[in-house]
């Protein structure tokens, strides 16, 4: 037989370590890798976390908020008549329509009345409004003392007047507070106001001339329905 | 292993977001605002004027004037005699009139006015006027009508008017009465 040459033999002078540490370090290796992996996927791609969804508020067809409103327009134009009161300021000649103002001629004791309608549409669960008004003026139609004189003695009698009456009809009721309105259901509406503008020229128990042949100008007024906060 | 983020993570996240949304909308939406409608009353532009209440006579064939002087000639009185003059009384205005007749110093004559037209004969009907006035008529609103002046001396007259001369103002004033 050849002589072989002897095995080899690899001898490893081991460290002497604890069997622990040995599984740490494996161990660690092992986590190492691990994490050395993670960070190349991390690197490689996004992070994901969990979610979920529902619907929320009211299902479809339910799902519809609506304003209420508040406006006032005019039903009418408005329109005129004339009568003629004594001095006691009983009707002597009953009111009459006035076919065209421009062309009456009044004289003591003469009265017209303005009288125009207004529709007043609201909806609201809670709207409370009131009702205001700017009277119109009566003014001389210039300097001249026939018009200063007419403007003064209209402008003095009592029975001059400009009213808003209390609305009447549809849907629109008094509220709690005095003044106040609300509306008793969103439908059913409009209500109406009418607006009363009443021009007395009174007979008098003496002879006054100055205002003859004066002429005066109208100016409107005005309606006006305001929200407030309280019933 | 990845950190895991809780639902709770999630939901503080969105509501952050919502609350963000919220605010900035909050902050650019302007000031809060309450309801209100105006509509104007009456008629632009409308103009009242009033009437007037003017007399005047008319004689004959003259002029209509507010005053008018009579001749003195026509008027030569005996005791007795009526004159008789026929007027044209115009009534411009809106306005029913209760008209008077006044005189002031007539002497001894007897002055009277009357609606309608002189009679042929005879005194019309109603006193001789004073300076207080007496009602003779109404007058409707835009009217025209005849009145009589009628003046008398009376058969007890004085003997000294005799040759006298008189010279008066008879006035026709106009009440608006509140009846038109």
């Amino acid at each position: 037989m050849n002589n072989l040459p002897a095995p080899c033999a690899a001898v490893v002078n081991l460290a002497p370590v604890r069997e622990g540490v040995v599984m740490n370090k494996i161990a660690k290796s092992t986590i190492a890798t691990a994490a050395g992996v993670v960070l190349l996927m991390g690197g490689a791609g996004s992070l994901a976390y969990w979610n979920d969804s529902v619907n929320a508020g009211p299902a479809a067809g339910s799902n519809s908020i609506t304003a209420g409103t508040l406006t006032i327009a005019a039903a009418n134009a408005g329109a005129w008549t004339k009568g003629f009161y004594n001095s006691a300021g009983t009707a002597v000649v009953p009111p009459a329509a006035v076919a065209n103002l421009s062309a009456v001629r009044i004289v003591p004791g003469d009265r017209l009345v303005y009288s125009q309608t207004f529709n007043v549409n609201a909806s609201g669960d809670d709207l409370f409004f009131t009702i205001g008004s700017t009277v119109g003026a009566v003014t001389a139609a210039s300097a001249a003392a026939a018009d200063t004189a007419l403007a003064a003695q209209i402008n003095a009698s009592a029975a001059t007047a400009f009213t808003i009456a209390s609305v009447t009809g549809g849907n629109v009721v008094p509220a709690t507070t005095a003044g106040t309105y609300r509306v008793s259901a969103n439908t059913g509406g409009p209500s109406t106001i009418t607006a009363t503008w009443t021009l007395d020229f009174p007979f008098g128990a003496t002879p006054d001339n100055a205002a003859k042949l004066g002429a005066v100008t109208l100016s409107q007024g005005s309606i006006t329905l305001t929200q407030v906060a309280a019933p | 292993m990845p950190r895991s983020v809780t639902p709770r993570g999630v939901l503080t996240t969105a509501a952050a977001l919502a609350a963000g949304v919220v605010v900035a909308v909050g902050a650019t939406a302007g000031s809060y605002a309450y309801l209100n409608s105006t509509s104007v009353v009456g008629q632009a532009g409308v103009r009242v004027s009033a009437s007037t209440s003017l007399l005047t006579l008319q004689r004959g064939a003259d002029a209509p004037a507010a005053s008018i002087a009579l001749p003195a000639a026509q008027y030569r009185l005996l005791p007795g005699d009526i004159v008789n003059q026929n007027l044209a009384l115009t009534h411009t205005g809106n306005v029913r009139l209760l008209l008077y007749a006044l005189v002031a110093d007539d002497g001894p004559l007897e002055t009277r006015v009357a609606s309608g037209a002189c009679p042929a004969s005879g005194i019309v009907a109603g006193p001789a006027i004073t300076a207080q006035g007496n009602v003779f008529a109404t007058g409707a609103p835009n009217s025209t009508g005849p009145i009589c002046l009628q003046v008398l001396l009376p058969a007890s007259a004085p003997a000294s008017v005799e040759n006298a001369t008189l010279s008066y103002t008879v006035r026709i004033d106009a009440y608006q009465i509140g009846v038109p």
